[in-house]
Order: structure tokens, then sequence, then C-alpha cells
């Protein structure tokens, strides 16, 4: 089937891989794909009508991560850590496909927001700790910490999924 | 470690916004650009249109006046003004006070520093309550001295601080039994020049605000200060606190 040139070339251009990876930047925080949808676009028409563009994926991560957590208060959707030492129970898992991407999302979703952010910059989008300390205003030790304890509840959810 | 960011690579790689969605999300951007370009050129023209008036305004002023204009008080605040900017910056949830001490004369020593009073004179019934910290804010270019107390706390936080600062956060207990953090309340007793304030209480008149949100304000003049106190708090509660000396 022939594809519009226009199509075709929208679909190449800089902006369009931008917005894709915001959208999953959105993914990652949200776990949700319609609220990720929503995310990715407010913060683009934020930054086009502020800017005139959106160009930098810093400012599109920045903008969508300051929209989530305007979203969380809104919802008072307050997360409070809590502060004994033991990893809050995880959701009992529903029955999973053991190794499939399902698998894993079912998994992902089992993390708390920041821990997934984390895991997704510096997994998926190759930052380093203290590039994603920079860019969600925390300390690198705190991010390291986050991806460690991602990684911690991921490998528990996954045993007891066996 | 390799395998599980290969998966999640490809589990983050596989989605992607809907082709029609991100069409038309680019296509708005685009829009909302091309009314930002518009709106800045019609705002150019609003500007120079406006500066023009003022300028014709001025003119015309300075030669009815003989070149001398009147010294007028719209730089001077209102007790509201210092109260709302108190609100707005305690209302941060991440505010930093440049100072943090338990010990009033350091934060007094600090503010004189800064420009703050040399004759400050803190009300009895707040001169007992811990301090937390200082802060001098602007207020449409009228310095405001702030020192910051903490209201409710037991002699058991006290003497667990051992002369150290208290910390503003404290641990409570939610009513399912989650421990959380929550800020320990204050009450701040703002301090300024009588002469950067245009409707300053006559001397010995005590004012109460009106309430905004939860927050309650009482100002007084003391010598050529104007005292204001402000906290999350019952107005008589804060009436008791203002006492005079």
């Amino acid at each position: 089937m022939d594809r519009d040139p226009e199509n075709v070339s929208a679909a190449e251009s800089p902006e369009w891989e931008l917005l894709q990876s915001g959208y999953r930047y959105a993914l990652s925080l949200t776990h949700h794909r319609a609220d990720a949808e929503d995310l990715a676009q407010q913060a683009w028409l934020n930054l086009c009508r502020r800017y005139g563009a959106a160009t930098s994926p810093a400012a599109l991560y920045t903008t969508i991560r300051n929209l989530f957590i305007d979203r969380c208060r809104r919802a008072r959707v307050v997360a409070f850590d809590p502060l004994d030492a033991a990893p809050p129970d995880l959701a009992a898992p529903a029955p999973l496909a053991p190794g499939t991407l399902d698998d894993l999302g079912q998994l992902l979703g089992g993390l708390r927001p920041g821990e997934r952010e984390a895991m997704y910059l510096h997994h998926v989008a190759g930052h380093t700790a203290e590039e994603i300390g920079v860019l969600t205003c925390q300390p690198r030790g705190t991010v390291l910490s986050l991806l460690h304890r991602a990684l911690g509840k991921l490998r528990v959810a996954a045993a007891s999924a066996r | 470690m390799a395998d599980f960011e290969q998966q999640l690579r490809k589990h983050y790689g596989g989605e992607k916004l809907p082709e029609d969605r991100a069409r038309a999300v680019l296509a708005a951007g685009r829009a909302a650009a091309a009314a930002r370009a518009r709106g800045r050129r019609t705002r150019w023209w609003l500007s120079a249109a406006a500066a023009a008036i003022v300028a014709v305004g001025i003119v015309g002023g300075v030669a009815k006046f003989g070149g001398k204009i009147p010294a007028g008080d719209s730089r001077r605040i209102a007790a509201q003004d210092a109260a709302a900017a108190v609100v707005s910056y305690f209302s941060l949830p991440d505010y930093q006070l440049p100072l943090v001490s338990a010990d009033r004369a350091v934060l007094e020593k600090w503010l004189r520093e800064h420009g703050g009073p040399a004759n400050l004179a803190v009300p009895a019934a707040m001169a007992g309550l811990p301090t937390f910290g200082c802060q001098v804010l602007d207020v449409r270019g009228q310095k405001i001295f702030l020192i910051c107390f903490f209201l409710d706390t037991t002699p058991a936080d006290l003497a667990a601080s051992g002369g150290m600062p208290i910390k503003k956060e404290m641990v409570v207990t939610a009513p399912d039994g989650t421990m959380m953090k929550k800020n320990r309340p204050l009450v701040h007793l703002v301090v300024a020049s009588r002469a950067a304030f245009r409707d300053a209480p006559k001397a010995g008149e005590r004012v109460r605000f009106a309430a905004a949100g939860e927050w309650n304000f009482e100002t007084w003049v003391q010598a050529d200060l104007v005292y204001l106190v402000a906290a999350v708090a019952p107005g008589e509660r804060l009436a008791k606190l203002a006492r005079p000396l």
C-alpha cells in the first residue's frame, strides 16, 4: 500500500521521534496508555505555546514530569514513604506468561512511578544516575537507591510469579 | 542484566503514540506556535503604543508640574501585601530558609546584617517559643524581615534536639497506622520599617486580618516598626501570642 509522502516524512521527522520518546517517558511515569497519551499531548502543546516549538528531550521530559506531579496533586494522590525498613507488599500478581512482554509490563505495574521513571531513564534512555539526578532534581544517591529498590522489587515479584 | 535491559527496551520500544493521535498533536503544536508568533507581533505593537502613551503622559506631567513630580506612595505596601508574601512563600512545598537556628540571637544578628531593624522586640508570649529560622522577603521592592518559631513544640522535642535546630518535619502516624512525615506548625513574626507601609495601624492599635484560608494575621506598630504575626492557627491563639510586651 502506498503511503502519503507527507505522512512518511512526518513519521521520520525529529519532532515525531521526540514526541514518541516523550510518550514512552510519560508511560514510564503513569503505566497507563491513555494517561500517557494525554500527558505527552499536553506537554507538547504547552512547550509550543510557550516557546514556539518542542525541540529538546530534556524540556519535554521536565514538562511531562511537572504535569504528572500536578495531576497527582490535583487528584490528591499523595505518596508517603513508609519509614519502616520493610518494603511494601506488592499486589498479588495475576497469572502470567513467564518471559513475555506482558509479563514484564505487569511486573513494572507493581513499581512506584519514581522507580519506573528511573528504570526507564537508565535502562532504556541510557542516562547515567548523575544525569537522571539532574533531570529529576534528585541526588545521585537517591536515583541509585530507586534503581536498586526497583530491581529488587522486580526480582521478588518475578520469583513469586513463577 | 543485559537480557533484562533488552527486555525493558523491547517493552518500551514497542509502545508508540497512535499515529492519528501523534499527527493531531504535532498539528496542534504547529497551530499553537503560529498563534504565539501572531500574538507576539500584536503584543509588540501594543507595547509600542502603550510606551508612546506613557511617554506623552510623562512629558505632559513634567510640563504641568514644572519638572517636579509629586512624591507618591505607590511603592509603599499594605500589611495585607506582607501577609500575602508570607503565605505565598510558606505555601511552597520545598521552601528553604537561608538560616536555620535554635538560637534567636543568631537569627536577629543575621537579620541585622541583612538590613533588618536593630530594635526588634519579640512579643513576650513568642519569646518562649523555640525558633526555626529567618528570612528576608522582598514585597514590591520593600524588604520585610521574618523570624519563624515552632508553634506547638513539646519539651520532649526540645530535649531531643540537644541544642540543635529542631527539624521542620515530624513523624506522625496516620489513622491507618502508616508512619509519615508532616511539617510542624510555625508562627512567623514579620517586622518592617513603618516607612515601608502606606496604611500601618496607629500606635496602640492592633488589627486582625480576615483569614486567608486557614491563615490568621495580627499587626501593630511599635516604635518605628510594623509587626505582623502570621500563622495557620485560630485568631484567638494568635492574639495571645501577639500580646504586647
